[in-house]
């Protein structure tokens, strides 16, 4: 067993900005009582779609800051960003040298989702295009860094709807390699037509509901959010009488090179990333405790899903749940507020359960918490995150009492 | 933000194109001989007066003749033809796919697919958009590309802002050095399209637009003298009275990072806007005026021709300094 560095990686904050929950608290309390974020859509009209229902945000109170004011995914990240460093007890002045690591699918598509549709429909020279030239994942990642007056470096990702996790690697790389000792990192994304229009194309959406591994799964239901946390090298955490939620203990990475938009049907990708997280934490797949899985609710996903953690646990099924029958998919925020939920899984040692899972599947053979919260001793946690281009992400979140075990 | 690459991680090959043309000769050539982009065609100025200049690539279709390309988008094309180049193909990429991981750094690469996929949905409907038009929205789609046609199965990131192509190189490197991945297929992207030409001319910075792509291939020594990545360094800026500062810091911290004096006659290829004296003692070499103002593409381009001068045996620092954000340099050394 080596004991922890001082560049071990630790979260020492968390916020969270969901359809189910303005803060952490919140969250667990909707994922525990089963109270769901789904709706009818508000924002545009679904009538060309046959689908019409969403996870909105529709009562959490967003930062308002003065002008020039920020697309929606910059607020959403930026009041979950300012709720995690609150979390860490860290002011303002202590954020001269805090970065930001942030990820989303697409950026703020609010600017040219609220064109007027006759200017789309003239083109280029009717609508006010510089508006997109300052809407891509790196100007979210400057005004995120503006509100919170971060004053470090600003790492934009784009991974989809792996982005969150994705962020919270590249943050853990940064700290754990000593170049930066703290990163407030997560993924954002705002409800967006745009996305809407796509997964409805592509047969993605669900027509009421989101049933994360049951027989009867139909689809995600499309939803808007952010999850932040604070990365922070254990010896500064200590330095300034920080108490960690959590190490991070592994992050593992990797792509599909199969297909841009369907999963590897056995899911060999997503148990390469598993794999490369666990190599990275220098432990074993019997250390896992919970998987918080990606869990959408699609037919193809969910099965490669289970494919995966057969073929990586094998006969162990290590207890698993997906939150998005309540929260929906967030895209770019949804790992990053699974990671929140996986925080507060260790915090308070209970498996959050999938709701709305009435139907098993037999190609979903697992060990699925579907009969409400599960307490259980919970040391290490495992948020899985598959995306659009293969792109697969694991993170494993070791309970604080634990920090450097095995490393 | 510094990062001292402390293991080996070289060059084995490399990839471009740019208005100039394909390939890193091609490019070094054009800077030799005072190339410029011509004036434009009507294909590129579709109100007739944005930009007398534009650095675009002539029919990128032309470059490829691989399967699967139908639905890329001229992004995910120009991507093509130079990680191609970069990996060898069609000769096997070396090493384990599962090993060998892909980082874009793009700012724009999906603005036109966004902008044609929201057209198509507003004025035919939502029922009658081309489902596989939807992936090339998604910034990492041109990642993910890469990933299915080429092989590359290990970590596929996509990094995004102006000086993303270096900030890429830099994370592949990273990778490298924390064992991640043994090869990384990195750079940059940008291409070019009416809605982005618009806002370009809406802003008015005067520059003329460019696109194109370039991308290293970085992985363990090779048994010829090559050159290898020794440090990455960043700052991203938020006011405008700080560039010039951030830049000068950049630039001596790479230097610094990379173990390099004034005496070992360090080239400075660089892109965006000119480091503001802060380059004194540096020999640099300037971009743009060749590629146009290609953003994440244009470091990219950079870091093509540094690392062949560091192969050529003389250090090299690849700096993209944009108008806003992040300021990032990456240096080559002989090896």
């Amino acid at each position: 067993m080596t004991p922890a560095g001082p560049t071990t990686p630790v979260i020492t904050g968390m916020g969270v900005v969901s359809p189910i929950g303005a803060d952490p608290g919140q969250l667990w309390a909707s994922l525990l009582e089963g109270r769901s974020g789904v709706a009818p859509v508000r924002s545009f009209d679904t009538s060309p779609f046959p689908t019409h229902v969403g996870c909105e945000i529709r009562e959490a109170p967003l930062l308002s800051p003065a002008a020039p004011a920020p697309g929606r995914a910059s607020l959403l990240a930026a009041t979950a960003g300012l709720q995690a460093l609150e979390e860490a007890g860290l002011e303002s002045a202590d954020l001269s040298e805090t970065g930001l690591c942030i990820g989303t699918t697409m950026g703020e598509a609010c600017w040219l989702e609220a064109w007027p549709p006759e200017a789309v429909a003239a083109g280029p020279a009717a609508v006010p295009a510089e508006e997109l030239l300052r809407s891509g994942p790196d100007r979210v990642g400057m005004d995120v860094s503006r509100l919170l007056r971060l004053r470090g470096p600003v790492v934009a990702l784009g991974a989809a709807c792996a982005a969150g996790n994705y962020a919270i690697a590249r943050a853990t790389d940064l700290v754990r390699a000593g170049r930066i000792e703290r990163v407030l990192a997560g993924g954002t994304d705002a409800f967006s037509r745009v996305a809407f229009v796509g997964f409805s194309r592509l047969g993605a959406l669900a027509a009421e509901s989101c049933r994360p591994f049951s027989a009867d799964r139909d689809g995600i239901v499309l939803a808007e959010g952010a999850g932040m946390v604070l990365v922070e090298a254990l010896g500064a955490a200590r330095a300034r009488g920080a108490a960690p939620l959590a190490e991070v203990a592994g992050v593992g990475l990797s792509c599909d090179a199969h297909h841009i938009v369907s999963p590897h049907p056995k899911g060999a990708g997503a148990v390469r990333a598993m794999r490369a997280a666990l190599d990275d934490a220098a432990l074993e797949p019997g250390d896992v405790d919970y998987v918080c899985a990606h869990g959408t609710g699609t037919p193809a996903g969910d099965r490669a899903e289970v494919a995966a953690a057969d073929t990586l646990f094998g006969d162990r099924m290590v207890p698993m749940s997906s939150i998005k029958a309540l929260t929906g998919h967030a895209m770019g925020g949804a790992s990053a507020i699974e990671a929140v939920a996986c925080l507060l899984a260790l915090r308070h040692q209970v498996a959050p359960p999938t709701w709305n899972l009435t139907a098993p599947d037999a190609e979903c053979d697992w060990d699925v918490v579907a009969d409400g919260p599960r307490p259980a001793t919970l040391g290490l946690v495992m948020n899985n995150a598959y995306a659009f281009g293969g792109n697969n992400a694991s993170v494993l979140f070791r309970h604080p009492d634990l920090v450097g075990a095995a490393r | 933000m510094i990062g001292v690459i402390a293991r080996p991680v070289h060059v084995l090959g490399s990839g471009c194109i740019a208005a100039p043309g394909r390939g890193p000769d091609r490019l070094e050539s054009a800077l030799d001989d005072g190339w410029r982009p011509p004036e434009v065609s009507a294909e590129w100025r579709p109100d007739g007066s944005a930009h007398a200049r534009v650095a675009a690539v002539a029919r990128p279709e032309d470059h490829l003749r691989m399967r699967g390309l139908r639905s890329l988008s001229r992004t995910g094309r120009l991507c093509c033809i130079a990680a191609a180049d970069a990996l060898g193909h069609p000769d096997l990429p070396p090493g384990p796919p599962e090993r060998t991981a892909v980082v874009v750094g793009t700012r724009w690469g999906s603005i036109e697919p966004l902008v044609e996929f929201n057209r198509a949905a507003v004025t035919a409907g939502p029922r009658l958009v081309n489902p596989s038009h939807f992936p090339n929205v998604v910034v990492n789609a041109h990642a993910g590309y890469l990933g299915t046609l080429f092989g590359p199965a290990g970590p596929n990131l996509t990094v995004c802002g102006p000086a993303a192509g270096l900030e890429a190189i830099g994370q592949a490197a990273d990778l490298l050095d924390l064992a991640r991945a043994e090869h990384a297929l990195a750079g940059g992207v940008e291409a070019l399209g009416t809605t982005v030409l618009h806002g370009l001319a809406s802003e008015g910075s005067g520059d003329v637009p460019g696109e194109g792509a370039g991308f290293l291939l970085l992985g363990p020594p090779p048994e010829r003298p090559g050159a290898r990545v020794a440090a990455w360094a960043s700052e991203t800026v938020h006011a405008p009275e700080d560039l010039g500062p951030a830049r000068s810091r950049v630039l001596e911290e790479i230097l610094e990072a990379a173990g390099l004096g004034r005496g070992d006659r360090t080239l400075l290829w660089h892109v965006g806007e000119p480091p503001n004296g802060a380059a004194a003692g540096l020999q640099g070499r300037w971009l743009d005026p060749v590629v146009g103002s290609c953003h994440a593409a244009g470091g990219a381009l950079a870091a093509v021709v540094a690392a062949r001068s560091a192969t050529a045996g003389r250090p090299s620092v690849a700096a993209s300094f944009p108008p806003d954000g992040t300021q990032v340099a990456v240096a080559f050394v002989p090896a």
